[in-house]
């Protein structure tokens, strides 16, 4: 596969029986021009994939774990957030995520690529947790406040 | 919708978010990380234990 990137993330992805190699140099002049081993669907491929020492590796995942899902909103009663980040590349450490919850940014301090915060609320409803940034990979998690 | 922090704990709360808030919860997080750097702090959940 042949990745295009620029500033360490994908731009565009190609089969490399696809394209003609001559081509992208001329059409792409200020980007890398990667080949990789790392294969997924080009439409997919900067979503998925970012570029690490020069090689396009897969992004890492973020798994966030919580210790229950439904918490009384009196701002007391708590959840566990636990995040650890998984696939990063060897000798790789992440030393802060932000977390995002509903709409606030939260920044969480990691030791060996996990975290952990205590989150209570006020606001009832159903609040999402997310992680906010393109560097990762990552599904929500929500917590039910009552 | 803001947040308060206290060292290791996050309160979702009503109400717009304030510089000065925003600036209280950062110098709070920076003396946390001090704290735990030199050791002052065993674990981020002594306060609350």
């Amino acid at each position: 596969m042949i990745v295009i990137a620029k500033n360490n993330k994908v731009v565009e992805a190609f089969y490399k029986d696809q394209v003609n190699m001559k081509v992208l140099i001329a059409r792409y002049p200020a980007y890398s021009i990667l080949e990789s081993n790392t294969i997924f669907p080009p439409e997919l491929m900067s979503q998925l994939a970012r570029i690490y020492d020069g090689q396009v590796v897969k992004k890492p995942s973020v798994l966030v774990f919580l210790d229950k899902k439904r918490v009384v909103a009196d701002g007391i009663d708590e959840v566990e957030i636990r995040v650890e980040i998984v696939d990063c590349q060897p000798g790789e450490t992440i030393n802060e995520i932000e977390l995002k919850i509903d709409e606030v940014v939260v920044p969480l301090e990691l030791e060996d690529n996990k975290g952990s915060i205590l989150f209570s609320t006020k606001i009832k409803g159903l609040h999402i947790i997310s992680i906010d940034s393109s560097d990762v990979l990552f599904m929500e998690e929500c917590v039910l406040a009552i | 919708m803001r947040v308060i922090r206290n060292g290791n704990k996050i309160t979702l709360v009503e109400g717009e978010s304030s510089p000065d808030q925003d600036n209280l919860n950062i110098v709070i997080e920076a003396i946390n990380r001090i704290e735990r750097f030199l050791g002052l702090k065993e674990t981020k959940f002594e306060e609350d234990k």
